[in-house]
């Protein structure tokens, strides 16, 4: 059978400085049709890049990546992406422009009246409808995030890429999202790829965790993760998978390296 | 509230200085001729006004100079965009800006005259240069500073170059834009009165600065300040007034500025 996502030894390397810099190292793995995959590595392992592959912004070195039998090589709207960044609305349009643009470009056969029907029905999916004549610096970190969502999704994507689009919210605002973003998930049913450097996000949103190891990025782990919702910290299988992930970002064993290099250089 | 009371502060300050000047016109320090009060000023002005030239003369000036401005800044974008396509372009454009930009657009007018004659033509090639540059300059910048993040947005929701460059490159630009009109305005305005000073009346068509130098010629100390008054004014409502207008409506209400 066909696979709907199929990343095939897909190799990313940077120059600097007059070097390269491999940065994804033969990265393959599949995913299915309404999948929910969160891409778990530590800070600069290359996770922004994978994503930014995938999302056609960055050219690959070799290797392949298949959406739908068709191999990807620049950005289109079937793939939908979120940035961690605060100001990806354009400050010049209202909440409601933003998501009526895209649909204008996209979508011209839509009448004006259908474009306002569908932008207040996105709107009220997150929310914010009594936020539309709003402009963006108006509006907090997390609404903003919101608007971002719905506009990617107004667009219909086979894919929704996110590279961690929570990763600058409070904790609070942080856990109503994910919530948010799940009852979308759910709703939609729209196949996401979610990178995220934090283990309980990974495990709160995901339906598959890739774990990417570090210099250059390997897949170390592709793990599925059929918890049922609401996942609980406290419940067994939460804690179960936290540890698994926990041991294989090596966190634990990199504190008790360090701590032991500290101890030879002071020695 | 502090915005009502510094404009409060700047009427004060106009007004004293309004005064001073009375109290120096009538003190006759100066010859009456030379130094006219500011009821002869008015009354000057309000003549003119009635008599119609220097409406005629005004409205002279501000076409010749929405002309030039509009050719200029439309020039300044499209060789801006023009830049933006390879590094050795905007390496030339850079250096092009660099030698030109500092060149007093007055300064050209003799090599205006040779080519363009005597007349409108020569003015409209100075304003033009005034504000070539300068809107160069900035909408560049202004390109250059564009967050990446905006135009990935852009290419991800399916727009195509030239949509991008109307979309998205000029609104984020324009700060900048904004900076550069701004320039460009003020040098004009000022290239222009005194390139209509230099060779004014070249049949029907001349503007403020001539009628200024007419009324200097007839020793119209009056009508010389009426003139000038009229400057200032159009000076400080578009330096003041009308940029400010545009930028509340835009850059401002969309928190574009810091
Ligand atoms: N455009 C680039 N040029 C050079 N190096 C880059 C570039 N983009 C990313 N890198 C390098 O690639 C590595 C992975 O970066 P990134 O994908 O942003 O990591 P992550 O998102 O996992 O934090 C980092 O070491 C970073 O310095
Ligand atoms: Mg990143």
């Amino acid at each position: 059978m066909e696979c709907f996502l199929e990343i095939k030894e897909l190799c990313k390397s940077f120059v600097s400085n007059g070097r390269y810099i491999t940065v994804l190292d033969k990265i393959s793995f599949n995913l299915h049709e309404n999948d929910f995959l969160c891409v778990l590595g530590p800070s600069g392992c290359g996770k922004s890049t994978l994503l930014r592959c995938i999302a056609g912004y960055e050219k690959i070195n070799s290797g392949k990546i298949i959406l739908e039998g068709n191999e990807l090589t620049k950005p289109g709207t079937d793939r939908m992406m979120v940035f961690q960044d605060f100001n990806q609305l354009f400050p010049w349009l209202t909440v409601e422009k933003n998501i009526d643009y895209p649909l204008k470009i996209n979508y011209p056969k839509l009448s004006k009246i259908q474009r306002k029907e569908l932008t207040s029905y996105y709107l009220e999916l997150v929310n914010l409808d009594n936020f539309k004549d709003f402009y963006p610096h108006q509006l907090s970190g997390g609404m903003k995030q919101r608007v971002v969502i719905v506009r990617a999704l107004s667009l219909h994507p086979k894919l929704l890429l996110m590279d961690e689009p929570f990763g600058s919210l409070d904790a609070l605002t942080r856990y109503k999202l994910q919530k948010e973003l799940l009852k979308i998930y759910e709703h939609t049913g729209v196949t996401i790829i979610f990178v995220t450097h934090n283990i309980d996000e990974a495990i709160i949103l995901s339906s598959k965790i890739v774990v990417l190891s570090q210099h250059p990025a390997k897949i170390i782990d592709i793990i599925t993760n059929d918890i049922e919702q609401p996942r609980l910290p406290g419940t067994p299988q939460y804690g179960e998978l936290w540890n698994r992930l926990n041991l294989l970002m090596g966190l634990d064993k990199s504190i008790e390296e360090s701590a032991a290099l500290t101890r030879e250089e002071v020695i | 509230m502090v915005n009502k009371r510094l404009k409060l502060n700047r009427t004060i300050f106009i007004v004293m200085l309004l005064a001073i000047w009375e109290i120096t016109a009538h003190s006759h320090i100066f010859p009456e001729l030379l130094f006219p009060s500011l009821e002869s000023i008015l009354s000057a002005l309000i003549h003119e006004l009635e008599k119609g030239t220097i409406v005629l003369q005004t409205y002279n000036s501000i076409e010749m100079i929405l002309e030039g401005m509009i050719i200029g800044d439309i020039l300044a974008i499209i060789i801006s965009v023009w830049a933006m396509i390879s590094r050795r372009i905007n390496e030339y454009v850079t250096t092009l800006v660099s030698i030109m930009d500092p060149l007093p657009g007055i300064a050209l007018l003799p090599l205006a005259i040779l080519w363009f004659g005597t007349g409108r033509n020569s003015i409209i090639f100075i304003i033009i240069h005034s504000v070539l540059w300068p809107m160069i300059l900035n909408t560049v910048t202004g390109f250059k500073t564009i967050p990446k993040i905006y135009l990935e947005v852009g290419s991800n929701i399916g727009l195509k170059k030239i949509k991008i460059i109307t979309n998205i490159m000029i609104p984020s630009a324009l700060p900048s834009l904004l900076t550069g009109l701004q320039v460009g305005w003020s040098r004009a305005w000022r290239a222009l009165i005194s390139a209509e000073m230099i060779f004014g009346a070249t049949g029907k068509e001349s503007g403020l600065g001539w009628y200024i130098f007419e009324k200097r010629f007839m020793l119209d100390m009056p009508g010389v300040f009426a003139g000038l008054f009229i400057i200032v004014a159009i000076g400080f409502i578009v330096e003041t007034v009308l940029f400010e207008i545009i930028e509340e409506s835009t850059i401002k209400k969309w928190g574009m500025t810091n």
